[in-house]
Parts: structure tokens; C-alpha cells; sequence
């Protein structure tokens, strides 16, 4: 499908409609808040948020998704570099020389080149989707159930091996997620499974429940252990002049800023790529090759706008496999997923065809979303920051009001309360124990996909598993699978690199 | 006592058994026709390996955590028995009135704000979320209270 000017005239008559620009505003001030926020992650937002989507149409639900998840990466800046605390995890690296930059008084060029590289890179990385998801379904077209289950395994392969924590746990959590998605009555043979006798559990788990369950009642939990209290506060700028860099400061900042959008488009379309790991690669890659490397870690504008630039590149380019394939790269695409599914829509490469409006209306709102962030973001630095210092106490009864009526909203069902109380419980304790939550809920959505796959290759091919390497595509993302599962079992270094980028420690772990 | 980690580790060895019984019972067929239950026992063959290997790496290296530590006594369990309740009340006594006392007993007694804050608190984010759900068209259930 050739990109033509009527394809980007249906994206524009979409998106200019009263509804889908209120909630294309909201979505990125609500991200941007939730950015800021160190308790509540974009993951969190939108597992709470799903339900509320459930009464809006699907086109208007994915603009205001996708805009709390480029949002908050637009927000996770401010409180990194003005109080040292990553409101997201992929602002993390932002902390290091960020902070630095506020403590020798350039706290206003640092807020500054985060904004304008997330806006350029962010901006790039909708370009960059929009030149390569229409070919990408094309040619995706020619899928079978054989590639759909190497894609399928790729996806989950990838989770499990850049999880921050132990690759083996992240490998339970997954099958754990894949068996929970063969609850309820089977699609191919229509038997029920792993039921129980319940005749609730026969339509399937729903994904609703048990993402406010591990993402919004789990942090309350988590929340209500640890403290957030920040080490120092730093001034926001005043004058609207201050935000801009020096003359210097932009020398280093501008190749930083396309180096961490490339850095930030790659990783964030593979499947399993996401805006943190971004974050820390494009900050590990500009300290080698920086002109400013020398400054790493004591205030280098060029570590505030590789990584910011790069976290921000990661959504729109995370959006392409969502798409274009209708496979999820990562747990927030899970999510939209989810919401997708909530319509009844299932997307796939037959979505940029068939359903213009949505795939152009979505690329229009990232376009005009990073607009609107720019200008948020620069005049109200000075009270977003002070949003993040919203009591705890206050933060946790909402999140468990919303988490609630969150639950209660799908179905109008209180038993999906208790589901979701009770996959928080777990949720919080799996935590605990090292056990992450993203890999359980990303196997979950990509379960029944890589299943119904595997079973109709099998068909397909007479009960031969050649199908699986005879076709090249197939062949090759399994081929890949393997070898990154293999990978995973190759002891890592003491630490890890991303530890050992980090000159220090945060008390709690920053909000997915 | 058991350690946290060796608790997951013996849920993850029941789930994973419960879904390798479930395959076998609803049937496996074969390759050419894979039954319904194939999925459930591949799954629960490869949970109980992954587990079995779980255990072999990190049975000696944890630093075996307790299931329930000191600062969880005071906050998070209560919050825990306190949510638990509010889901088994809620269709008896209705969502407004069950919310007042999740929020209002979760300020109070967690954590530690004064009665009067705890009270106004309570009532202006359940009467705001309430407002927003009947606005939206979503009915919260009504028990006997409200």
C-alpha cells in the first residue's frame, strides 16, 4: 500500500473531530501526569483506564491510550532531572546527568532539550511508522499460521530475555500468562479448559481484571511499603527563556538527539523492545561515542538528550508491530490490544486496508499529540513538579477507587472485582519474590494467538512440524526465537549493564 | 517457615500440574489433530521444567525473604483484609457506602490521618468517582444502605 495524500486526508478528518481531540488532549495530560508520578506508570494508567474505554469508540480509545503512553514519556523527564526521581522507568537514565545539570543551575536546558528531543524524536519515530507499518502489513499479507507462531514465539522470547530481572523468572510468569489464556471454552474444538466446573470462567479470564489486579491494586501494595519522599528539590525554571540550551549545549545535544531516536525507533519496533531498555541503550551508546563523553555522569546535556530522545521514539515505533501484524510488542501495545479486542476489532495487516481511519487517525494524533506536549510541557515544568509531590496517601486511595471501579466497569460484575483483588495479591507477592508482572500479562494477550497458530499449521501441514523451517519466514523467527532463549541461559556479568551504568541506587523500583 | 520464593515456587508446581491433569483428561490427540488438551499440557510440562530449574539455580543463592516481613504486618496486610472485605460487602451494602469505609478505614488506620481529613477525604473521592460512573452510564452496584 503506497503512502498517498488521501490515506493522510483520512487520518485528518478523523482526528479533527471534536471527541477525538478532547480525548487526544486528554490522553497526553493525563500521560504526562502519570509521567510524573513515581507510584503510577503509563502500564498502570492504561490497565485502569480500559474499562472507561470500553464506552467510547475504538479509533477515540487508542488515541487516548497512545497518547498517556507518549505522554508519560514526555513527563518521566521533569521529576528526573528536577528531583532526581524516574516518574518512568525509561527516564531512569535521565536521572544521572539530568540531576546533575539542575544541582550546577542548567536545570532549564536540561528540561528543555528533554522536551524539544522528545518532540523531534517522537515526531520521527510517527514518520518512521508511518512509512513502514503499510508495507510491513503488505507483505505480512503472505503470513501464515506458521509465521503467525514464529512471531508469536519471538514476542515471547524477547519479553523473557530483557526483563530487568532473572530471565528464569521472567519464563514462569510467561507460561503462567500463556496457560491463563487457555481458561474458558476452547475456539477450535469448543471444550472447556482448566474451568473447573465454573460457569463463570467458561467465557475465558478477561483481560481487564487482571491488569488492574498486577498493575493498579499491586502497586497500592507496593506503594504503601516504600517512600517517595524526594532527596532534594530542585527550581524549576521561571522564565521561559531559561529552557532554551546554550549555544554549546545544543552542539551536543542535537547528534545526541538522532542517535537516541534511531537507537529508540530500532529497539522499540522489535517485539519485546520497550521505551526503557531504549532509554539505556541510547544512553550507552552516547557515552561511547559523544564528543561530551568525558562529562557522562557529572552533567552532559548530551545524557539528557539521547535517552529522552530515545524513550520517546520507542512508542511510535512499538506501535508498528501492533498495527501492522496485530502483535504486541510490548505490555503497554498488550494493553491497547485489550482494547482493541474490548470492540470486537482484532487487528492484524488487515487493519491499514480495512480500517483506514483508525490506522491514519492514530498517526495524525501522534503527530499533533507531540504538538500538544511541547506546548504543555514547557510553560507547566512548575506544576507538573509539584504533582509529583502529591501525598502518598492521597495517590494510593485513588489508585484503589479507580482500580475498583475499573474492574467493576467491563462487565458491570462485582466477581471481576474480586478477580482483580485477587491477581493483586498475588501480583504484589510475586513481586516480592522477583517474579515481574509484564511478561505474565504480555504472554497472556499473546497466548490464544500463538496457539490457534500452532494448531492450525499443524493441520495445515498433516501433523508435520517441517512447516515450521520449510518456510523461510517461519523458519527464520523461530530460528531467532531460539537463539535469544538460548542466549538467556548464558550467565550475564556481575550487575548487568544497566546496573553498571547507574552511579547510584533509587530506593524502589521506578513505575513501568 | 517457607520462604516467599519457595511459596511461588510450590503454586507455580500446582498450576503447573493442575494444567498437565487438564490436557491429558480433555485429551492430547495427535499431531495431525491436535486435541484441545495439547496446549495445557505443553504449557504444564514446560512450567513444571522451568520451575524444577528455578529451584536448582536459586535454591541456594536466595537470600530467602519471609513471606510477610515486619513493615508488611502494619500496612499491607490490613490493606489486604480491608480490600478483601470491601469485595464480599459490596453487593450486600452498595458501592458508596463500602467505598466510604474502604477509603475512610485505609486513611485512618494505615495511614494514620486524622478522623476529620480521613472523613472528607473518603466523601469527596467517592462521591467524585460516583458522579463520574452515573455520568458515564455505568450503574455501581446498590446494596441495602446505598
Amino acid at each position: 500500500m503506497d503512502l498517498q495524500f488521501e490515506h493522510v486526508l483520512i487520518g485528518l478528518r478523523t482526528y479533527f473531530t471534536l471527541s477525538n481531540l478532547t480525548f487526544s488532549l486528554i490522553g497526553v495530560f493525563v500521560g504526562t501526569v502519570v509521567g510524573v508520578l513515581p507510584g503510577l506508570g503509563a502500564a498502570a494508567t492504561i490497565a485502569l483506564l480500559l474499562p472507561f474505554t470500553f464506552h467510547m469508540n475504538e479509533v477515540s480509545a487508542i488515541i487516548l491510550l497512545a497518547g498517556i503512553w507518549y505522554g508519560s514519556m514526555y513527563g518521566g523527564s521533569t521529576t528526573s532531572i528536577l528531583l532526581r526521581i524516574p516518574g518512568e522507568g525509561a527516564s531512569i537514565m535521565t536521572c544521572v546527568d539530568g540531576y546533575e545539570m539542575t544541582r550546577k543551575g542548567r536545570a532549564g536546558a536540561a528540561l528543555g532539550i528533554a522536551a524539544i528531543g522528545s518532540f523531534v524524536a517522537g515526531t520521527l519515530s510517527v514518520v518512521g511508522l508511518m512509512l513502514f507499518a503499510p508495507p510491513l502489513a503488505g507483505f505480512a499479507l503472505r503470513f501464515g499460521p506458521a509465521e503467525y507462531f514464529g512471531l508469536g514465539v519471538l514476542g515471547l522470547s524477547l519479553v523473557t530475555r530483557i526483563a530487568s530481572g532473572s530471565t528464569l523468572k521472567a519464563g514462569l510468569m510467561a507460561v503462567a500468562g500463556l496457560l491463563l489464556g487457555t481458561v474458558g471454552i476452547d475456539g477450535i474444538s469448543g471444550t472447556a479448559r482448566l474451568t473447573f466446573g465454573s460457569e463463570t470462567l467458561l467465557t475465558g479470564l478477561d483481560v481487564v481484571p487482571i491488569a488492574i489486579g498486577l498493575f493498579g491494586i499491586a502497586e497500592v501494595f507496593t506503594l504503601m511499603q516504600g517512600k517517595t519522599v524526594p532527596e532534594s528539590l530542585g527550581e524549576p525554571p521561571r522564565r521561559f527563556w531559561d529552557l532554551l540550551p546554550s549555544r554549546e549545549e545544543w552542539r551536543y545535544s542535537i547528534p545526541a538527539v538522532f542517535r537516541g531516536t534511531l537507537v529508540g525507533f530500532f529497539l522499540g519496533a522489535i517485539p519485546g523492545g520497550s521505551a526503557t531498555v531504549s532509554g539505556f541503550a541510547a544512553y550507552a551508546v552516547e557515552k561511547r561515542v559523544s564528543r561530551q563523553r568525558a562529562l557522562f555522569g557529572k552533567g552532559a546535556i548530551a545524557g539528557v538528550a539521547a535517552p529522552e530522545s530515545a524513550n520517546n521514539s520507542a512508542t511510535g515505533a512499538g506501535m508498528i508491530p501492533l498495527l501492522s501484524l496485530g502483535i504486541p510488542g510490548n505490555v503497554i501495545t498488550a494493553l491497547m490490544l485489550g482494547a482493541l479486542m474490548l470492540h470486537g476489532i482484532r487487528p492484524g495487516p488487515m487493519l491499514v486496508s480495512q480500517r483506514p481511519d483508525m490506522f491514519w487517525g492514530v498517526i495524525v494524533s501522534m503527530y499533533m499529540g507531540n504538538v500538544m506536549l511541547l506546548i504543555l510541557n514547557l510553560p507547566l515544568i512548575g506544576l507538573f513538579t509539584r504533582i509529583a509531590l502529591v501525598p502518598q496517601h492521597i495517590l494510593t486511595v485513588s489508585i484503589v477507587l479507580v482500580s475498583v471501579l475499573g474492574a467493576y466497569g467491563v462487565n458491570n460484575n462485582s466477581g471481576d472485582v474480586l478477580l482483580a483483588f485477587l491477581f493483586g495479591v498475588v501480583g504484589y507477592f510475586l513481586r516480592r519474590g522477583g517474579f515481574e508482572e509484564a511478561p505474565l500479562l504480555l504472554a497472556f494477550i499473546l497466548g490464544p494467538i500463538v496457539e490457534t497458530s500452532l494448531r492450525q499449521a499443524l493441520i495445515l501441514s498433516e501433523g508435520s512440524f517441517q512447516i515450521f523451517w520449510t518456510r523461510p519466514i517461519a523458519g527464520a523467527l523461530l530460528a531467532a526465537a531460539v537463539l535469544i532463549t538460548v542466549s538467556s541461559f548464558v550467565p550475564r556479568r556481575a550487575g548487568g549493564w544497566r546496573e553498571r551504568l547507574m552511579p547510584f541506587r533509587f530506593s524502589r523500583r521506578p513505575a513501568l | 517457615m517457607m520462604s516467599l520464593g519457595s511459596l511461588i515456587r510450590l503454586l507455580f508446581v500446582v498450576f503447573g500440574a493442575l494444567a498437565l491433569r487438564e490436557g491429558w483428561t480433555l485429551g492430547i490427540g495427535s499431531l495431525r489433530a491436535p486435541g484441545p488438551g495439547l496446549w495445557p499440557f505443553l504449557l504444564g510440562a514446560l512450567l513444571l521444567g522451568l520451575v524444577l530449574l528455578e529451584f536448582i539455580v536459586h535454591a541456594r543463592a536466595e537470600g530467602r525473604p519471609a513471606v510477610v516481613g515486619r513493615g508488611e504486618t502494619l500496612t499491607v496486610l490490613p490493606a489486604v483484609v480491608a480490600l478483601g472485605l470491601f469485595v464480599s460487602i459490596l453487593d450486600l451494602i452498595g458501592f458508596v457506602t463500602a467505598a466510604l469505609l474502604l477509603v475512610g478505614g485505609l486513611l485512618f488506620a494505615i495511614h494514620r490521618r486524622g478522623w476529620r481529613e480521613s472523613i472528607l477525604v473518603s466523601v469527596v473521592a467517592v462521591l467524585a468517582s460516583w458522579s463520574i460512573f452515573t455520568w458515564l452510564g455505568v450503574p455501581l452496584p446498590r446494596g441495602r444502605l446505598w
